[in-house]
C-alpha cells in the first residue's frame, strides 16, 4: 500500500527535531467487466442509450448498455503521492484514470496541517464526504460491493475545491471523528447531466457547506452528515450560462454499520431535497441501502437492498424512482487483492421513460499497492 | 506409517499456524501494556501508552507472523486490516505502521529505540528487548 520502506528507516534514527522530507506513494486498481443479461429490448431507447441499461456511475456517466460486454464502466487506476515536509505538514495528490473517461482526473490535491494531535486542517481539492463510502468509493478493495449503489452514490459533483477541518479523538472505547467542510465545484461536460440530456451540460455546486460526525465502538459505527449547496446547470445549446437563481440543495444522511467480523450489516439512509426558487418546485429524494453478509474464510457473500424514491408533489414533475437489489460474492485473493462477482436487479419505477428494468452481471478485480 | 506421517505433518502445520509471537519494546520501558493498548497503537488510533509515545513497526504481509498478529491481537484478518488502512490512506485520514522486511530488523529497531513497539516470533526474543505480551 505505502512503499516507504527505504525512505523512513534511516529517518527513524534521526532526532525528531531534525525535519526530513518524506515521500510516500501508493495506488489502487479495479479492472471490471459487466453485461446486461436481459434479452428483451425496452420499448424505447432512453436518451440514445440501448436499453434496458444500467447506470454504474452517475458522476462519470458510466452506463452498461444492452447487448454489450462493457469493461470501461468499472475500470480505473488511481495513484496517490504524499510529500511530508515536516511532522504534521504534508501535500497529497491523487489522480484517477477511468475507462469511462478519456482524461486523468485529479481527484485529490490538498495541503494538510495538523494543528494539534486531534485537529487537522486541509485545503485544496477533495472528495465531498456526502456518503459513508464517498471518500473512498474508487478504492474497490476497501468495500464489499462491486460498486457503491447508485441509489445513493449518484450525483453531479463528487469533489470540491475548498477547505475542511477534522477533529478526531477517543473517549473510553469510543472513537469520535467530526469534520466541517466548505467549497465550490464546477463540472464541465457533466457525466451526470449526460445521462439525462444528449447535449453536454456544465453543472455547478456553489457554497457547499457541510459537516459530519462519525462514532465507532468495537463492532458498531454510526455516521451523520449534513450538506447544503446552491446548484445550477447550463441550458445548452440555447444558453451556456448557469441557471439563476440556483436551486437550493439540502442533504441529511445517516449510516449505521455493524461488523461482527463474521456477520456484517451495512446500512445508509439519506434524504436529498432540491428546491427550485423560481418555479417553487421541491423535490425530496429519500434513498436507502441495507445489506447483510457473512465472512467465511476468504469468501464474503453479501445481499443488498437499495431504493431511490423521489417524492415531489408537483403535478408537472415526473419522479425518478427505482429499486436496486444486488447479491455480491467477494473473494480475498491476498490481503491486498480481491475478486468480486455481483448481480444487480434494477427495478425502474420512474414516472417517465427511464433506463428500464435491468439485470446486470459484473465481475471485477481489485488491488491496492 | 502413513498415519504417523500424517500426524507428524498435522503437528508441524499446527505449529506453523500457531507459532507464538511476542510483542516487544525496549528494555527501558517498564510499564504494563495491554492488548487494547497494542491494538490502538497498531490501528493508528493512538500512539500513547501509559504516558509514553510509541511508534509501531509492522512485518510485511509475506511474513507468517503478520497474519497471526492481525488475527490474534487486532482481531481481524489481514484482508480486513488492509481494507481498513486503504480507506484511511486514500482519504488522508491515516498512515499505516511502517513495515520492515524481516523479524531480525524489527528486533534490531526495538532494541535500539525506546519508543518503538513491534512483534517477532517468540523463539527469536533475546535480552536486547522486553516482552510485553505473547499471543
Amino acid at each position: 500500500m505505502q512503499c516507504t520502506k527505504f525512505v523512513w528507516v534511516p529517518a527513524l534514527f534521526v532526532a525528531s527535531t531534525v525535519s526530513a522530507v518524506d515521500f510516500q506513494y501508493g495506488g489502487f486498481l479495479t479492472v471490471g467487466a459487466g453485461t446486461i443479461i436481459d434479452k428483451k429490448e425496452s420499448a424505447y431507447d432512453y436518451e440514445g442509450f440501448n436499453c434496458p441499461c444500467f447506470i454504474s456511475d452517475f458522476n462519470t456517466a458510466g452506463l452498461y448498455e444492452r447487448g454489450d460486454i462493457g469493461w470501461k464502466q468499472d475500470t480505473r487506476l488511481g495513484l496517490q503521492g504524499t510529500v511530508r515536509f515536516q511532522p504534521g505538514l504534508s501535500l497529497t495528490a491523487q489522480g484517477v484514470a477511468r475507462g469511462s473517461d478519456s482524461s486523468v482526473n485529479l481527484e485529490w490535491l490538498y495541503l494538510s496541517y495538523d494543528l494539534t494531535n486531534e485537529i487537522t486542517l486541509q485545503v485544496g481539492r477533495k472528495r465531498i464526504p456526502l456518503y459513508y463510502y464517498s471518500d473512498f468509493q474508487d478504492v474497490g478493495l476497501a468495500y464489499i460491493w462491486a460498486r457503491p449503489t447508485q441509489a445513493l452514490y449518484g450525483w453531479e459533483a463528487s469533489n470540491y475545491n475548498g477547505a475542511s477541518v477534522r477533529y478526531a479523538t477517543f473517549s473510553g472505547h469510543w472513537e469520535i471523528q467530526a469534520s466541517a467542510f466548505a467549497g465550490n465545484e464546477t463540472v464541465r461536460k457533466s457525466g451526470f447531466a449526460r445521462i439525462y440530456d444528449e447535449v453536454n451540460q456544465d453543472i455547478r455546486w456553489r457554497n457547499i457547506l457541510g459537516a459530519d460526525l462519525e462514532v465507532t465502538r468495537d463492532w458498531f459505527t454510526a455516521r451523520v452528515v449534513y450538506l447544503q449547496s446552491d446548484n445550477s446547470i447550463t441550458d445548452k445549446p440555447d444558453s451556456a450560462d448557469f441557471s439563476r437563481p440556483a436551486d437550493k440543495q439540502r442533504v441529511f444522511g445517516l449510516a449505521l454499520n455493524a461488523d461482527f467480523n463474521d456477520w456484517l450489516i451495512l446500512s445508509e439512509f439519506n434524504t436529498n431535497t432540491r428546491k427550485s426558487r423560481d418555479e417553487e418546485l421541491s423535490i425530496p429524494a429519500p434513498a436507502m441501502s441495507v445489506g447483510v453478509g457473512r465472512r467465511i474464510g476468504a469468501w464474503t457473500p453479501f445481499i443488498n437492498y437499495a431504493r431511490f424514491w423521489e417524492k415531489s408533489k408537483d403535478a408537472d414533475y415526473e419522479n425518478e424512482r427505482f429499486i436496486d437489489l444486488s447479491a455480491t460474492l467477494r473473494y480475498d485473493i491476498t490481503s491486498s487483492s480481491a475478486f468480486k462477482f455481483q448481480i444487480n436487479r434494477f427495478s425502474d419505477r420512474s414516472e417517465f421513460q427511464f433506463v428500464g428494468a435491468t439485470t446486470l452481471l459484473s465481475a471485477n478485480y481489485n488491488l491496492v499497492f | 506409517m502413513l498415519k504417523n506421517l500424517l500426524m507428524a505433518l498435522f503437528v508441524v502445520m499446527q505449529g506453523a499456524a500457531f507459532a507464538e509471537i511476542a510483542v516487544i519494546v525496549h528494555p527501558s520501558q517498564g510499564a504494563a501494556i495491554s492488548q487494547d493498548d497494542i491494538s490502538r497503537v497498531f490501528m493508528g488510533r493512538s500512539g500513547d501508552i501509559a504516558g509514553e509515545t510509541f511508534i509501531p513497526v509492522n512485518l510485511a504481509d509475506s511474513h507468517p507472523a503478520k497474519a497471526h498478529f492481525d488475527q490474534a491481537v487486532l482481531g481481524r484478518s489481514s484482508s480486513q486490516i488492509k481494507a481498513y488502512w486503504s480507506r484511511l490512506v486514500f482519504t488522508g485520514k491515516g498512515t499505516p505502521p511502517k513495515e520492515v522486511g524481516s523479524d531480525s530488523e524489527v528486533l534490531t529497531l526495538v532494541a535500539k529505540n525506546p519508543n518503538i513497539i513491534g512483534y517477532v516470533p517468540l523463539s527469536m526474543v533475546d535480552d536486547s528487548v522486553r516482552v510485553v505480551a505473547t499471543f
